[in-house]
């Protein structure tokens, strides 16, 4: 396998291995906010299969001004991951919030505990 | 530009913005204020998507965000489709808002302004859900609305609510994750957001890894949302802990409305890519979704907690909805549609009901209620009542839904999963009588057992009023009233039979969006559905379990306590778990994809390895519509042309053989086995070498008509019976009557666009999943070639004349061919073209989108610079065998066009 070829999988392999690593920490994880960043993981992996996706071998920044010959890299899988981004903050914010909630009440973190609501 | 074109945008925007403003306001108005903006901005959405529906029922609008408008068949900007199904659901969602924004007038003793813009923009997610027709826009929205969910779910900020919303948010994150996976594979393979574009392109791709892998993301990633068996943990949580009139939108709507999108987007992208993997797929929602049924029923049958109770029994629920939609046909897909309502009417009636109980007593613990409720007589009348609906009592509600299902699964020869129906419909309705029976008349015992049983500890509030609101009451017994009286609704049915026809037909509704032909829905009557017997059955067998529920020591049973301490520790309520049952899920349902895929791929060699992987992009450029669409593909194309009849004789001659002696009225002789066959060696020539039989049937349709097929170019070829020829003469085509090519020629200049290549292949004998599925090969060998498949309703146009010759020459005088197969294209009577293909496996797809190219050039050589001629000329005169061969082809047809 040659360099560019291992170079063209390296950002997919990489996706993979976020995304296990993110899943394998999201069922081990002994807290809450542990777990929020387990998630965040997870979603860097979905960035870089977005941005992986687009990219062009030789590709040039999308920009019509002073293009060169070039082709561009796609542009429309980095404003999805922009959105991604921006999603993914809304969604760990909103966990953090709950769980610094759940601290205020003196619940504990760990969601290996006995819960409150069972049956 | 009307008013009316710019309603879909305007439902989903207005909402948004009231929203916005309530939370800017909040402080400043006062509460009463607040919820009369909101009820009256809920109120406007319904009659919006009310008055879309009725736009719908003539001409699916379609709107593209900021003018964005396809070129040239390619979408460049955001869709809102809104397609009938999605319209009447839009329709419910806001329904769904107004009641349960009636309910929260009384029911919050203190509520910020902040719960009501909540609730506003849970509604417009839902709305934007319906009408979306972009896959990115589709994630954005589930993401949308879940978090607004979450939000909810913890709205009250406390120990469980925030532990359930915690749940409920990390699953669905992750749901959204791999949905988001799929979505960027989709895109990786065809270089498009659109679903109708995505779904054009990966049905003239290849069936490969990478499509099943995205298949297999975005629907475990729809099931988590939808809570099936065993990725509904968290839909228990989140249930029992949400505002009640929160929970009527996630129990009566949000759930439904994510399977939903399952179906949705199987329709408009994967339903022709994965066809040769259909039965697979069906075997495992059936299975899922039997699993479902019977494991929330019986869940709900163990709980105390009334909410929860009620959370398992939508579990149950969802399970019906997915054994519907696993149907993969259009009638099924309406069927469930129809479900949806009928479960949301009812569901949301009882879960305003408990909060009526929530509200007046602090709490829903059937065993600290027990007797308490006997004061409030209408609430646990109306309770009664919901139950006994909920168990699909017929003729109302839910049985509507469930028989239509029924009736669409027997249609296609499942039987069994009418009965799962009927069990898990009676076990939710036995445990919502039970729960009514020990709460408003206080009978029943109380097992020790169930008295030790941890529960749920609600905070008792200071009690509330004696008597219920008049509101709550006129919120929650509405909807019920509304189940009851579903059935009389029948304009909604049709139009949502109407919708699923819509959906069902990938090509014709992505031509719809992407080159704005006119796609209307074809609104038929509907008649009452049959089995009206089961929803009596049900409903006796929910009010018999109650009873023994109720009066029996059955909790004592050995049996019973081993399976309980089972099933409660399998429901640990710990997010990690959760988790890991998603992976455990997911591996599954792509696992169980791996072996019947790679069975079939042993059994027919070459079926699933049709084409080089491309660049994505190339492959929209490249793709078999680029004729239609831009002038230098042509050149491309032109490039093909030499392929139209090359090296056809060698069917010709099988064909020839053949006309004589098996194309006389006996479709059924593609049915005989080989053995039974007579005599000479055309018989043998029959032999189902299905494997071969894979033809292309291209889509015509006639430019600003209403698209019926009864009434495009498809049914004519359809219609066409064999027929031997009586005369030696009428073996030109000219000459035929059938051909009438004069009258063809009166018909509007026919547009004809080969989107959709109708892919056809009967099973080897041995392929097990439709075996599975309940149906035997014949009859499945009959419904792909014979009556019409309704999944696309396309297999008809296959002139079983092609189907004969592509077999034939798999195998000629019993001795295999290895090198010819063949593949036909008849694009109107009086012409078809045949193309060769190598028989060494990997290039069906290529040869039949060739010979497609083909006809497509010799329908219009003016696009080549060459003078219109009349089809039949368009094959060579120096080769007149190639001309009798065609003729020896479409003659075996006689042309009867119904009028």
């Amino acid at each position: 396998m040659t360099l560019p070829a291992v170079l063209h999988f390296l950002p997919y392999g990489v996706a993979i291995w976020l995304a296990v690593v993110g899943l394998f920490g999201l069922t081990r994880s002994r807290n809450f906010i542990h777990l929020t960043l387990c998630l965040t993981i997870l979603q860097a992996s979905t960035y870089l299969l977005l941005l992986s996706v687009g990219y062009r071998t030789g590709g040039q920044p999308p920009i019509a001004r002073g293009a060169t010959a070039a082709p561009f890299v796609d542009p429309i899988v980095q404003a999805l991951t922009l959105t991604d981004i921006v999603v993914g903050a809304t969604v760990t914010a909103l966990l953090l919030s709950m769980a610094v909630q759940l601290h205020n009440r003196g619940v504990s973190l760990d969601p290996e505990s006995e819960k409150p609501f069972r049956k | 530009m009307t008013f009316d074109d710019h309603l879909p945008m305007l439902v989903i925007a207005a909402p948004l913005m009231v929203a916005t403003v309530l939370a800017a306001l909040r402080r400043q108005v006062p509460r009463r204020v607040v919820e009369s903006i909101s009820i009256a901005t809920a109120a406007a959405v319904l009659a919006g998507s009310v008055r879309i529906a009725m736009l719908a029922c003539k001409r699916v609008p379609v709107v593209w965000l900021g003018g964005w408008t396809p070129r040239h068949g390619m979408a460049l900007g955001i869709a809102l489709s809104a397609e009938p199904i999605g319209a009447v659901l839009a329709a419910f969602a806001a329904t769904l808002i107004l009641a349960g924004l009636l309910f929260s007038w009384h029911y919050f003793d203190d509520v910020r302004g902040l719960y009501h813009s909540l609730m506003l923009i849970f509604l417009a997610s839902m709305v934007a859900f319906c009408f979306s027709g972009d896959a990115f826009n589709l994630f954005v929205i589930f993401e949308l609305m879940s978090v607004v969910a979450f939000a909810l779910t913890g709205y009250k900020i406390e120990e469980s609510s925030l532990e359930g919303a915690f749940n409920f948010g990390v699953t669905n994150s992750v749901a959204a994750l791999l949905m988001l996976t799929g979505i960027a594979l989709l895109y990786a393979r065809t270089g498009a957001l659109n679903l109708a574009q995505i779904g054009r392109t990966l049905a003239a791709g290849p069936l490969d890894g990478l499509v099943i892998v995205s298949l297999v993301l975005v629907l475990s990633a729809l099931m988590i949302k939808g809570g099936i068996v065993p990725f509904h943990f968290w839909l228990s949580d989140a249930h029992a802990v949400a505002p009640t009139p929160v929970c009527v939108q996630f129990s009566g709507l949000m759930i439904a409305l994510w399977l939903y999108g399952a179906a949705h987007i199987y329709w408009l992208v994967y339903a022709e890519a994965v066809a040769p993997i259909r039965e697979t797929l069906q075997c495992i929602l059936l299975v899922m979704g039997a699993i479902t049924v019977i494991l929330g029923g019986v869940m709900s049958l163990f709980q105390r907690h009334m909410k929860r109770m009620l959370a398992f029994s939508s579990i149950s629920h969802m399970g019906i909805l997915l054994l519907g939609f696993a149907g993969l046909d259009a009638r099924s897909t309406a069927a469930s549609a129809l479900y949806i309502v009928g479960h949301g009417l009812v569901k949301g009636g009882l879960f305003l009901l408990t909060g009526i109980l929530l509200h007046r007593f602090g709490t829903v613990d059937q065993v600290a209620l027990y007797g308490a409720g006997k004061e409030l007589k209408f609430t646990g009348a109306w309770f009664f009542a919901g139950g006994l609906l909920l168990a699909g009592l017929s003729p109302f509600g839910v049985w509507f839904g469930e028989a239509r299902i029924d009736e669409a699964l027997g249609g296609i020869g499942l039987h069994w999963p009418g009965w799962i129906i009927v069990a898990g419909s009676a076990l939710t309705g036995a445990a919502v009588l039970r729960a009514g029976a020990r709460v408003f008349l206080g009978i029943g015992t109380v097992a020790e057992s169930e008295k030790r049983e941890p529960t749920e500890k609600d905070k008792r509030s200071k009690p509330g009023p004696s008597s219920p609101n008049p509101l709550m009451l006129v919120a929650a017994c509405g909807l019920l009233v509304l189940a009851v009286v579903l059935g009389v609704l029948t304009r909604m049915e049709s139009l949502l039979d109407a919708g699923a026809e819509i959906l069902s037909r990938q090509g014709l509704y992505a031509a719809h969006v992407l080159e704005g032909t006119a796609l209307a829905p074809h609104i038929t009557g509907v008649s009452f559905p049959a089995g009206a017997e089961r929803g009596i059955i049900a409903a006796a067998a929910a009010v018999l379990l109650a009873a023994v529920l109720l009066f029996t020591r059955w909790r004592a049973l050995r049996a019973i306590e081993l399976l309980q301490q089972a099933l409660n520790v399998v429901h640990s309520g710990k997010v990690t778990d959760y988790v890991a049952w998603i992976v455990v899920g997911a591996t599954l349902i792509g696992g169980s994809f791996a072996v019947f895929h790679g069975k079939r791929q042993d059994e027919s060699g070459h079926r699933l390895s049709a084409e080089p992987r491309g660049d994505g992009r190339r492959d929209v450029h490249g793709r078999f519509l680029a004729p239609a669409a831009a002038p230098r593909a042509f050149d491309q194309v032109a490039d093909h042309a030499p392929l139209l009849t090359d090296e056809v004789h060698i069917v010709f001659s099988a064909l020839q053989k053949l006309a004589p002696h098996v194309l006389e009225d006996k479709r059924n002789a593609l049915l005989r086995p080989a053995d039974e066959v007579e005599g000479d060696q055309t018989a043998g020539d029959i032999r189902p070498h299905h494997q071969h039989a894979e033809v292309h049937g291209p889509d015509v349709v006639p430019p600003g008509a209403p698209v019926q097929r009864d009434h495009d170019l498809t049914t004519v070829v359809v219609e066409r019976d064999d027929r031997r020829l009586d005369e030696e003469e009428q073996e030109d085509v000219a000459e035929r009557p059938s051909a009438d090519l004069e009258r063809l020629a009166q018909e509007p200049s026919h547009r004809r666009i080969f989107f959709a290549s109708t892919r056809r292949f009967a099973y080897t004998p041995t392929a097990r999943s439709y075996i599975h599925a309940g149906i035997t090969r014949a009859m499945r060998v009959a419904i792909d070639m014979g009556r019409g498949n309704s999944m696309t309703r396309a297999p008809r146009s296959i002139p079983p004349a092609i189907c004969f010759a592509a077999r034939s020459t798999g195998t000629r005088n019993g001795i295999r061919n290895s090198f010819f197969s063949v593949i036909g294209v008849a694009t109107k009577p009086g012409l078809t073209t045949v193309t060769r293909m190598a028989n060494d496996a990997s290039s069906i797809r290529a040869a039949s989108r060739k010979a497609c190219i083909a006809a497509l050039l010799a329908e219009y050589p003016e696009l080549l610079g060459r003078p219109r001629s009349p089809a039949s000329e368009a094959i060579p005169a120096n080769r007149p065998e190639r001309r009798s061969i065609i003729a020896g082809i479409t003659a075996s047809k006689r042309c009867s066009i119904p009028k």
